[in-house]
């Protein structure tokens, strides 16, 4: 029996000593975001450093004004076609916006871009790419005016366009032209109400990212798309936005809202981001649009 | 060891039988309840003259082959019963049927909740531990007594939180634990999203988790067996349970009838008073809110050696909670399962049962938000037919086989605004046998050597287990014990610890394999002295080609099946110390585990500036380095007993935020979004977890109509603020971390009838 005891202890204390996991220290990083559009100038750059976690964070503040910054467009071949430097701006925001030379050069759809960043008193290397999805063409006339929460939905015809990717990735938002309290719908009024979200919040009611697999392919290739009513948060004039984008921008959101929670992951348990950059952290995303315009007005006894 | 070393073993005790012809004797039959005629499982039974002895097998039946004729004293004991003995004489050829009656003990004898050493054969085998019905009821529990919150007391198993009754099994995740109600696989064994399980205690009679290195009888998992044994229904008379309680009552029935018994066991929620007080004061409180269980079962004695039942469950739980202007969310889910099962004694030697099972699974939330729907419609169809064979051709050996074959589908649908947006059906035929020996050369050892084939026709998978096991009895008061097997899982959860009420399951496919692991276990079970047992047990085991939804996945629509999951590999091992007290006024045991468990993905707690497919191992939240339950019933007097459960584990491993950044110009984004950065994965720990409960138990009578019972609870008696998890505030600058708690100070008090 000691024999046996003694050799229970020995055993607990071998497996004690040889798995040790720790928390590592706090590490500053480059950020960078920037989201390019097709057909739209370059983007504005913003380059950044990350905070401590029991910091005050100023984004503004963290900004790094003296990093070299410049956009490539890629050939077929991968090789680099054409060079768009930048200057950091030290106007609202700080952030890079193209330089003189590079402000006339239009985003490419279907063209890959490479992002370059460094610096004199830093380390860090950052390099991204991104490949601009096809430029998003809405066919077809939508409706004028539309009853919000009618059997009549607001259909969108999107042209068949050239992938990018596996499948495209879609975002719908709707851009009230009156945003006033008394256009909210009833939903949106009773979040704002009990003080769950602000007004200026809604302004833009944006879908989340959802994939091409959720609707039906039309046999000309068309896509059909019903705007669902929960994306109305203001009756009257809207603009009605279809973006599709590219796999960076969609890691990044995906990702982004992981970390805030759900899905199946337990509560406490924080992954990083899926940052597509190397030498920090970050977005270097695109995207394409097209806009509709239309008018949403109150059913009946609303 | 080298697989093939292993099959040669196997093959060796699967073949190596030393009986040879001659006129013995055998004794056989059934062990029950002398006071209501239920089957009583894993008794022990023995003859004491040639110190032979076998126990019941799941049926509650038993037999002891080449018996030399003579005079013998056959004995029989159980846990809270009076010990069995009757004198016998055996003829040579003989076949003796004798069905044993075992009487129940007094009402302090009742109280003893853990049985002596002698009377514990199977229950003492390795990885292997058994809960008492009586001591289910009596702990201190939350709205019911819960037969998972008390198998969450035994070392090697894990609670994720107060609000969840999942069983997180040496390492494993609540997947990895095949779950069996009357043979049945129940696929969401929780009421109350998680809150407590559907196993109502009035129901149940035997509870059984095998924690690791089971035997070849089970497959499936990966990780460990629960079983759960629904009565067959008093067969000697009729006898009823109503227990109320503030948040939920139940009501229980049985009886015999000509051929056979019946019982009857419902259970629901009572809780429409307090929401209709919640309703008048605040906002989001729900419209309805209730669950149900049904539990029932039918025997019939068709002759002396063969008996019929059938048995059924049904649980539901509904809820509506409307919120805001304009939007509501509904959610119903729940369980159905029904086993047919025919058992036949074939000869002395042959014990056979027979079942057909069925098991539906299904949840159904419905959100309405502005006018725009999003509906799910998820069900589990599974219906299989198993058999199991018991031959013991002589003294030495004990072989078993059988088969279990059936047909799955699974089937799931999204609808978002009236369109389905995301449809799956996946039907699979899967069959497994297993042939095992378990061969006793002499008093001192026992090997247990088995095979398993499973197959699973969903990507076609052909999986072949062995498992091996050793027990060496130096003396009478210890064992020493050691287990190796190999375990495949073909299917994987998706759920969240939070909330069980949208649990899928998925299985394996083309690119999606199965899961593998091996485990290892040494054990010693001691009686120190009598009336007290101390067993240890150390086990390894790993988790390979683990297969789990990928959470990044939000949107699975137009993504292939194997898109759909994260690959990765894991690992876990610990010491449990097992220290119990069976007999005098105060009895109870004390539970330690040590325990490291790891998981690693690819992608998933990579450095972050690194290259993204790496992967570290790390902790998952359900991790606890060192966990300790004591529980002691103590007998006041005549009518008052009083019980406690104390526990203690290490704060569970969370991820500590490092820095953070700020996405400003998403282009659909009204403002700036707040994203941390953080290093190693799970790498800090939540405060200690403990907490006290204590149920103080009156009992009585209730006029003259029957027994009486009241049960008076405390649960975390000086209200502990063990933390859930922390939140983050990023309205602050900088941001400020809160606490989520747990469950708080909560006394209640129920009162139940025996009639």
């Amino acid at each position: 029996m000691k024999k046996l005891t003694t050799l229970l202890i020995i055993s607990i204390s071998l497996l004690i000593g040889c798995d040790s996991y720790q928390q590592d220290d706090y590490e500053e990083l480059v950020v960078i975001e920037a989201y390019a559009v097709a057909n739209r100038p370059l983007p504005h750059i913003r380059v950044s450093k990350t905070s401590p976690i029991n910091e005050e964070f100023n984004l503004s503040d963290a900004a790094i004004p003296n990093a070299t910054v410049q956009v490539v467009l890629l050939g077929d071949n991968g090789d680099d076609e054409e060079i768009f430097p930048y200057n950091f701006s030290e106007g609202f925001g700080r952030f890079y916006i193209p330089a003189i030379e590079s402000s006339g050069h239009i985003v490419l759809p279907m063209r890959t871009y490479r992002l370059d960043v460094s610096f004199n008193d830093r380390d860090e290397i950052i390099r991204a790419y991104t490949t601009i999805p096809d430029q998003v063409e809405i066919i077809g006339d939508v409706a004028g005016d539309i009853v919000y929460q009618s059997d009549e939905q607001l259909e969108i015809l999107i042209a068949e366009g050239r992938r990018t990717q596996n499948q495209s990735i879609y975002v719908f938002s709707a851009i009230s032209q009156d945003p006033v309290i008394e256009n909210l719908t009833p939903f949106f009024r009773a979040s704002v109400d009990d003080g769950n979200i602000e007004l200026a919040d809604l302004i833009t009611n944006a879908s989340g990212l959802i994939n091409e697999g959720n609707f039906q392919r039309n046999e000309d290739g068309t896509v059909t798309l019903r705007f669902p009513w929960i994306g109305v948060a203001f009756l009257g004039p809207n603009l009605v936005v279809t973006s599709s984008v590219d796999t960076n921008l969609d890691a990044i959101v995906r990702s982004q809202q992981l970390q805030l929670g759900g899905s199946t992951l337990p509560p406490g348990e924080i992954p990083n981001l899926i940052y597509n950059i190397e030498g920090g952290i970050g977005v270097f995303g695109s995207l394409s649009s097209d806009t509709v315009r239309t008018n949403f007005t109150p059913p009946p006894g609303l | 060891m080298k697989l093939q070393h292993i099959l040669f073993i196997l093959v060796l005790l699967l073949l190596f039988d030393t009986g040879f012809a001659r006129q013995t004797a055998s004794v056989n039959g059934y062990i029950t309840d002398s006071r209501t005629g239920e089957t009583l499982l894993m008794a022990n039974v023995a003859l004491l003259e040639i110190n032979r002895g076998t126990s019941s097998n799941t049926s509650g039946y038993y037999t002891i082959t080449n018996i030399e004729p003579g005079s013998y004293t056959l004995a029989a004991s159980y846990i809270g019963y009076r010990r069995f003995e009757l004198e016998i004489d055996l003829e040579p050829g003989q076949n003796l049927r004798i069905n044993i009656e075992l009487i129940p003990e007094s009402v302090e004898m009742e109280a003893l909740v853990v049985e002596a050493e002698a009377e514990r054969e199977e229950q003492r085998n390795i990885g292997t531990a058994q809960v008492s019905m009586q001591l289910i009821k009596d702990l201190p529990s939350v709205i019911e007594p819960d037969v998972f919150r008390s198998v969450q007391l035994l070392p090697g198993v894990k609670a994720a939180s107060d609000f969840s009754s999942g069983l997180y099994v040496r390492g494993g995740s609540p997947d990895q634990t095949l779950i069996l109600l009357d043979e049945t696989t129940v696929y969401n064994p929780t009421h109350f999203f998680g809150f407590f399980s559907t196993f109502n205690p009035d129901a149940v009679k035997d509870v059984r988790l095998y924690k690791g290195g089971y035997p070849a009888q089970y497959g499936g998992r990966i990780g460990s067996v629960l079983t759960v044994y629904n009565k067959d229904g008093n067969r000697v008379e009729n006898q009823g349970t109503v227990s109320l309680g503030l948040l939920a009552s139940r009501a229980s029935f049985e009886g015999p009838y000509s051929r056979g018994s019946y019982m009857l066991a419902v259970r629901r929620s009572t809780i429409e008073p307090v929401l209709a007080v919640l309703r008048q004061s605040i906002d989001g409180a729900p419209d309805l809110f209730y669950f149900y269980d049904v539990n029932g079962k039918i025997n019939f004695d068709a002759t002396d050696n063969d008996r019929f039942s059938l048995a059924f469950y049904a649980g539901n739980d509904n809820v509506a909670i409307p919120f805001q202007d304009d939007a509501n969310i509904r959610l119903k889910y729940g369980n159905q399962t029904v086993s047919a099962q025919w058992r036949r004694i074939f000869t002395d030697k042959i014990f056979g049962f027979f079942t057909a099972t069925g098991s539906r699974y299904f949840n159904q939330p419905n959100v309405s938000i502005a006018g725009t729907s999003f509906e799910r419609d998820n069900d589990i169809f599974d219906f299989s037919l198993k058999a199991d064979l018991e031959y013991l051709p002589n003294e030495y050996h004990s072989i078993s086989g059988g088969f279990w074959g059936g047909n799955m589908v699974l089937r799931f649908r999204d609808r978002f605004d009236n369109v389905d947006t995301f449809s799956n059906r996946i039907q699979s035929q899967y069959l497994s046998a297993y042939l095992q020996n378990r061969w006793r050369p002499s008093n001192e050892w026992i090997f247990t050597g088995g095979l398993r084939l499973n197959t699973f026709s969903e990507g076609n998978y052909v999986r072949l287990e062995p498992r091996i096991s050793a027990e060496y009895r130096p003396g009478s008061r210890v064992r020493l014990q050691a287990a190796y097997g190999r375990y495949n899982q073909f299917l994987t959860l998706i759920s969240n610890e939070a909330f069980s009420g949208l649990d899928i399951w998925l299985t394996t496919d083309e690119g999606v394999p199965p899961a593998y692991g091996d485990q290892f276990v040494l054990g010693a079970k001691t009686v120190p002295r009598s009336g007290w047992g101390f067993d240890a047990e150390i086990y390894y085991r790993t988790m390979r080609d683990l297969f789990e939804l990928d959470p990044f996945v939000t949107d699975a629509a137009g993504l292939d099946y194997a898109e759909l999951f994260r690959f990765g590999e894991g690992y876990a091992y610990g010491v449990e110390l097992f220290l119990e007290k069976q007999r005098g006024p105060v009895t109870g045991f004390l539970g330690y585990t040590y325990s490291i468990t790891r998981r690693k993905f690819p992608g998933f707690n990579a450095p972050i500036l690194d290259d993204p497919t790496r992967a570290r191992f790390y902790p998952p939240k359900y991790d606890r380095t060192h966990d300790v339950n004591l529980t002691a019933n103590y007998q006041l007097s005549s009518r008052w007993s009083t019980n406690a459960v104390f526990s203690y584990a290490t704060g569970q491993a969370y991820t500590e935020p490092l820095g953070r950044t700020q996405f400003a110009d998403i282009p659909w984004a009204n403002s700036p979004r707040d994203t941390f950065t953080i290093g190693n994965l799970n790498a800090s720990r939540l405060p200690s977890y403990h907490r006290l409960d204590i149920a103080f138990t009156r009992s009585g009578r209730f006029f003259d109509l029957g027994d009486a019972e009241w049960q008076f609870q405390i649960i975390n008696v000086y209200s502990r603020r063990n933390v859930w998890f922390y939140n983050y505030d990023f309205d602050e600058n900088p941001i400020v971390r809160n606490d989520v708690n747990l469950l708080p100070i909560i006394p209640s008090v129920s009162y139940t009838v025996n009639f």
